[in-house]
């Protein structure tokens, strides 16, 4: 349970500015390491939690008794209710909130205030309410990895290109890997909140959770390997495709097989991270801030007429420019600027290959972070691994 | 085929040419605004980052034959590592127990 002001008997919060608990009451100070909790077990591995759950998407939100929870901070929905006094486990180590409730409003919202393309009511939404700090589990492992990879570029051979296969083969070891502990969080999302700088870590201690959400590790230990491999093998197979000889095309690795071993004794963490929760349209949007070092993450939505209307004015443009040059009537142009002209034409056309590769490509990537930004997307996932 | 109909042929060729590009243009000038405003956080963590040694690579070989991958699978297909069950945290045991009772 939370530990009181020794002046007043006033709750304690933690203050990510100052570092220190603060009491709400009286305005004392004090070092986290400073205050101990008279009615806290010694040397016991659990430490007292409330526990509320979501009604809607099934999360569990943990917090100290200075935080009533009104709200899920994973889908924003009001639906959640106290569900228990429980004993956690402790983790090992937590890096405390360095970011304030303040400062990662205003991160948001200078992403927000300038940006053309977002809906006026979003913006009107980034206000500290609907804003919670959560301190959310990782294990950070040391782990040997090895992996096998057949590979398949395209190359140019004169007019033709021909399709040429490689295998690659390695092993290496990872210190210090932070792996996402929790289901409820999507860890292609958790994945993005990366570096968390493990030198400003810190024993556990629950004074830091005060004032703040916290979530526990619901990882068994073979849900752990099999996502430290897929973690491992998404950056092993980023460093193997820089060894396939330069001017191979369309590098694609066509199987794979690999290993993991995870040293014992993985650490348990929690790392925080601020969630803005908000809906639009009916639909719920989660914006992850990295509580340690300020970086945001999620897709927002977009003002659709907005951004249509300008690549309706490209597509229009471009239409018209080329179809000049077509349609005859450049006759004049084309004699007067000569070769450039019919250049420019002649790149707009190969570029436009290229183009609509990148672009559809690029455009289902963002589609899919909108997904993972939708709090139904993390719902859909939780059920998804707990089938 | 008659003078109108090359014509015709020639200009369905060429507009649907023009059309294309049009569309590529803009699905990219599309993309490039999503991706600039409305699109935060890319993956910035590197191998290096977790591995300062790098891979050690046992094999590196540049265009294999595609019966190459049988031998490949098989020679890297039994995992290396002896599996143990030591040092684990009493929390995944759990968990692992919580899972399979939720899975029963």
């Amino acid at each position: 349970m939370a530990v009181l002001c020794t002046n007043c008997a006033g709750k304690l919060i933690f203050n990510p500015a100052s570092h220190k608990l603060e009491c709400q009451t009286c305005g004392s100070s004090f070092r986290p390491e400073d205050v101990r909790d008279i009615y806290a077990e010694a040397g016991t591995k659990f430490y007292d939690t409330r526990v509320y759950v979501c009604n809607h998407c099934g999360a569990e939100v943990i917090t100290s008794d200075t935080e009533a929870s009104t709200f899920c901070v994973y889908c924003g929905n009001p639906a959640i209710v106290f569900s228990r006094v429980s004993k956690e486990y402790r983790p090992d180590g937590l890096i405390p909130f360095k970011i304030t409730k303040q400062q990662a409003v205003d991160t948001i919202k200078k992403r927000f205030l300038k940006n053309p393309f977002i809906p006026k009511e979003v913006k009107a939404k980034c206000v500290p309410d609907n804003i919670r700090g959560i301190y959310v589990p990782y294990w950070v492992i040391t782990a040997d990895f090895s992996e096998a990879d057949y590979i398949s570029g395209e190359v140019k051979r004169g007019k033709s290109t021909v399709t040429k296969y490689y295998s690659r083969a390695g092993e290496t070891r990872f210190h210090n890997l932070p792996i996402d502990g929790s289901k409820i969080l999507n860890d292609d999302t958790s994945l993005k909140l990366e570096p968390f700088y493990l030198g400003e870590a810190t024993d556990f201690d629950e004074d830091y959770l005060n004032g703040f959400y916290s979530n526990t590790s619901d990882l068994g230990y073979y849900d752990l390997r099999r996502s430290a491999a897929e973690r491992c093998h998404k950056l092993f197979a980023e460093e193997v495709v820089k060894t396939i000889p330069r001017g191979t095309r369309n590098v694609k690795i066509r199987d794979s097989l690999y290993w993991v071993d995870i040293h014992d004794d993985p650490v348990y963490m929690m790392m925080p991270v601020w969630f803005f929760t908000f809906k639009h349209k009916d639909k719920p949007y989660t914006i992850l801030v990295n509580g340690q070092t300020g970086k945001v993450v999620g897709t927002l939505p977009w003002t659709k007429g907005r951004v249509y209307a300008i690549a309706a004015a490209i597509f229009a443009v471009i239409v018209a420019f080329i179809g000049f040059f077509f349609l005859g009537i450049n006759k004049g142009a084309a004699r007067h600027f000569g070769n450039t002209y019919v250049n420019a034409v002649a790149a707009l056309l190969v570029t436009s290959m290229l183009f609509f590769t990148k672009g559809l490509m690029g455009l289902k990537r963002i589609f899919k972070n909108l997904r993972l930004t939708q709090s139904e997307g993390i719902f859909k996932y939780v059920k998804k691994r707990q089938e | 085929m008659t003078r109108e109909e090359s014509i015709l042929v020639i200009v369905l060729v060429y507009g649907s040419m023009i059309i294309f590009t049009g569309i590529s243009y803009a699905i990219m000038i599309t993309y490039l605004i999503l991706k600039k405003f409305n699109d935060f956080g890319d993956s910035s963590c590197k191998l290096s980052e977790y591995s300062p040694r790098g891979i050690g690579y046992t094999r590196m070989v540049d265009d294999v034959p595609a019966i190459e991958k049988s031998f490949l699978f098989s020679e890297y297909g039994e995992d290396p590592y002896i599996v143990k069950h030591s040092g684990i945290p009493e929390i995944l045991l759990k968990n692992s127990e919580k899972n399979s009772e939720k899975e029963y």
